[in-house]
């Protein structure tokens, strides 16, 4: 009887090799999922007419799946003093921007997000740099009407309400944002979910 | 001091037993309050100071949740945002304590971190720290270019 060669005596561990050396570089390239996973902003919707659609399925809540389709254009973005009790901290000003928003009523639009950006791509947000309220109304933006927001999902009863009146066909959607003085913001953007968003040009 | 997300200001360093704020009073019976002044702005995003440390001399870290809430946000990018760092620590690990700024601002320890700011704290600062007993007042984050 021939003494069984080096290969043949480990050909089952050789064999296992083809499963764990995979394994062994999945795991070790764990960062690596955040590049593949749409965890941030980066797919724009633009469009050089102005007027931009956005068509987007994604999980609301992460409790449904909800297919979307908006269109949005630039109403006005101007500067403002103060909305009711609310003024810019100081060494910056306020801008408020005015979307016009077109959509089928039965879509859920409720939550949104809204940010101004300048051409150096610094973004502007509607939490920070406004004073004189502290239960700052302007806080988020105005996504939906108020008493006629459409569907949304009510997550302490889990399920899909409706409002009392249905959201109209077209409305609008507003955001104050303070911007340090010397800078003029250059974009809007409008966001349900990432990574899809739309970018509208002002000044 | 820049930082790749924005300049971080540190406007002075100060500690007693006793610190206040809007809502809250807490008292440190064995250790010390060290309250660090802050002028925090964000360069790209709005991005508030949400994960910071103190690291002392020893290597011991000291952050998260304290006695006392001191909130850093929100901040608006480009406009300063000056706020109180909060840290209750044992008194003999302050001298040669250094705050700990992380470089992206999201909660995730473990990154690039861009700022080691000494705190300048000695012994005999953080003696006469322990025997205060008057109370720190933070107000809370203020927006804008008044200090």
């Amino acid at each position: 009887m021939t003494t069984p060669t080096w290969w043949q005596r480990n050909r089952l561990a050789l064999l296992s090799l083809l499963l764990i050396g995979p394994l062994a570089l999945l795991s070790a390239s764990f960062r690596l999922i955040n590049v593949y996973l749409p965890w941030t902003y980066h797919v724009a919707h633009t469009d050089a007419s102005g007027t931009v659609r956005l068509a987007q399925t994604y999980r609301y809540w992460s409790e449904l799946s909800t297919a979307i389709e908006v269109t949005a254009r630039v109403e006005s973005a101007t500067q403002v003093t103060q909305i009711g009790k609310v003024r810019a901290a100081p060494g910056s000003v306020l801008w408020q921007v005015t979307l016009t928003l077109a959509a089928d009523p039965k879509a859920m639009l409720d939550v949104c997000t809204m940010w101004l950006a300048d051409d150096a791509g610094r973004q502007y947000g509607t939490q920070a740099g406004k004073v004189g309220d502290m239960f700052d109304p302007t806080w988020l933006p105005d996504c939906v009407p108020k008493g006629a927001e459409g569907p949304r999902y009510d997550i302490v009863q889990e399920q899909v309400v409706q409002s009392d009146a249905p959201r109209p066909p077209t409305w609008t959607a507003v955001a104050l944002v303070a911007v340090p003085e010397g800078v003029t913001p250059t974009h809007v953007i409008l966001a349900y979910q990432e990574p899809d968003y739309i970018d509208l040009r002002i000044n | 001091m820049k930082l790749r997300t924005g300049e971080l200001v540190v406007l002075g360093v100060d500690g007693s037993t006793v610190v206040t704020s809007p809502l809250d009073r807490a008292i440190s019976k064995n250790g010390v309050f060290v309250v660090i002044r802050v002028r925090w702005t964000p360069s790209l995003k709005p991005q508030g100071l949400d994960v910071v440390e103190v690291m002392s001399a020893s290597g011991r870290l000291y952050g998260d949740e304290q006695a006392v809430q001191s909130r850093c946000n929100p901040a608006q990018t480009g406009i300063p945002l000056t706020c109180q760092l909060v840290f209750e620590m044992p008194p003999s690990e302050v001298p040669g304590a250094t705050l700990l700024v992380p470089s992206e601002l999201s909660g995730v320890t473990g990154g690039d971190l861009e700022a080691h700011i000494a705190l300048g704290a000695t012994d005999e600062s953080v003696k006469a720290w322990t025997a205060r007993t008057d109370p720190i007042d933070l107000p809370g984050p203020k927006a804008g270019t008044t200090p």
